[in-house]
């Protein structure tokens, strides 16, 4: 009998959530890829990204066990000497490619806002401001 | 003297009336045994082990474990293999792992939970055995549904709104036993996924990237070798079609080694996510590319 609540239960639970869960939300990348790039600072905007999500042991630390190296002191070299950053086609820089489909980082996918962040800094020339 | 002839003679007759009747009940029970099996018929069972495990390589079987079966998962995806000495064929690269614990509470249904690193996803899954493979070719597959609901437990900036987070996974997984070594499934389902990334289709107007809703089909094999060793094939086919960022189909091939309470795969294939969803979904690894990573599945039951 108890084991039969319990199912039962069990079964609310999973329809209560399951029901009122079902939505089609859209995230805004924040800027518009044909529009005008908006204003990133690669050490305001971009190293608190590195931080979060990349540069951390055993990634792309300041001995990075994977290239390249993402702690603020090296990061801006690193990207720009490695080739990481393509100015003339910003869509095909590698850094933007990688994180826009998701590949990096390994343990989630970038927010698309952040990763539109990496586009339009790379879309400014990729200064180091 | 004539006291002790006696005792003897009792002593014999003993011997040779135990004897007596054990060779009379020994074959009394074989023609019992015999004489059931002439006139009884065969009952008609449900199909056993038509897969040795819960899993085979990224996707469910039919399988549903007797009441009151407990399971725990072990999953481990390594990188691609194709980065070769720099990761060590993606050995030490970032791995994805998941820790899961499956239950039994009444015959045909499995209950559990999971925990994903890539994204710190939770997901809470049933599966019920909605009609089994009979014995008498009567009812000729095993039919059994999977679903689950997966939480994306990163900090909240992440989203915008708690549902974001959610993601679902329905599936159904039809099943045959072919003979004793072949097994053969084919599992359609759908995904849905309450976020998609958007994109300026037109100048202030914020389109959806992908489709929330995404349908595909996964076909699987398993050919016995041995008694406890054989060869798994996978193949995963999306079938939706999105604007942007479609997943590629995987292909993937094991091992498998099985004893009654483990289970143990080793494979190649595309998958590096642990979540169904989210590998349907999202998956990057072109197998044409050569894309393939190695990982495995342990599985341990106990039964209370």
């Amino acid at each position: 009998m108890k084991l039969r609540i319990g199912i039962c239960l069990f079964i609310f639970i999973v329809i209560a959530g399951l029901l009122p869960g079902c939505y089609k939300d859209v995230v805004s990348p924040g800027s518009d890829t044909n529009g005008p790039p908006q204003f990133v600072s690669f050490s305001g905007d971009l190293i608190p990204i590195f931080n979060a999500n990349c540069n951390s042991s055993g990634c792309h630390d300041a001995v990075p066990a994977h290239k390249p190296s993402l702690v603020p002191e090296q990061a801006y070299n690193a990207l720009l000497s490695g080739g990481y950053v393509n100015t003339a086609v910003p869509q095909e820089s590698t850094i933007y490619v990688v994180t826009k489909t998701g590949q990096m980082p390994p343990t989630g996918a970038l927010k698309v806002t952040d990763t539109q962040k990496i586009l339009d800094w790379i879309r400014n020339g990729a200064p180091n401001n | 003297m004539k006291s002790n002839c006696q005792n003897k003679t009792a002593k014999i007759y003993y011997v040779i009336w135990v004897l007596l009747i054990t060779s009379y009940v020994n074959p009394a029970y074989s023609q019992d045994s015999t004489s059931v099996e002439e006139t009884e018929k065969p009952k008609v069972k449900p199909v056993k082990n038509t897969f040795e495990s819960v899993w085979i390589i990224d996707n469910q079987t039919v399988m549903v474990p007797i009441k009151g079966t407990f399971e725990m998962d072990f999953q481990h995806r390594f990188g691609v293999v194709k980065n070769g000495y720099d990761d060590f064929f993606g050995l030490f690269a970032s791995s994805n792992i998941r820790i899961g614990a499956n239950y039994a509470p009444i015959d045909k249904l499995f209950v559990g939970v999971g925990l994903t690193k890539y994204n710190m996803m939770w997901d809470f899954n049933a599966k019920y055995a909605i009609k089994e493979q009979m014995t008498d070719n009567n009812w000729p597959v095993s039919v059994t549904y999977y679903g689950n609901m997966a939480i994306d437990s990163r900090p909240a900036d992440n989203f915008q709104h708690f549902s974001d987070r959610l993601t679902f996974f329905n599936q159904v997984i039809v099943a045959r036993k072919i003979n004793e070594k072949f097994s053969a499934q084919i599992a359609p389902s759908l995904s849905h996924t309450n976020t998609v990334n958007g994109y300026y289709s037109e100048p202030g107007k914020v389109s959806p990237e992908r489709e929330h809703n995404h349908f595909a089909v996964a076909f699987s094999g398993r050919y016995k070798l041995k008694e406890a060793m054989s060869v798994l094939v996978n193949y995963d086919q999306p079938i939706t079609k999105h604007k942007s960022g479609n997943p590629h189909p995987n292909l993937s091939i094991g091992m498998e080694v099985s004893t009654s309470a483990h289970a143990f795969q080793f494979f190649f294939g595309n998958y590096y996510n642990l979540s169904p969803q989210q590998n349907n979904m999202y998956n990057r690894n072109d197998y044409t590319d050569g894309e393939f990573l190695i990982g495995f599945n342990i599985t341990r039951l106990w039964n209370y």
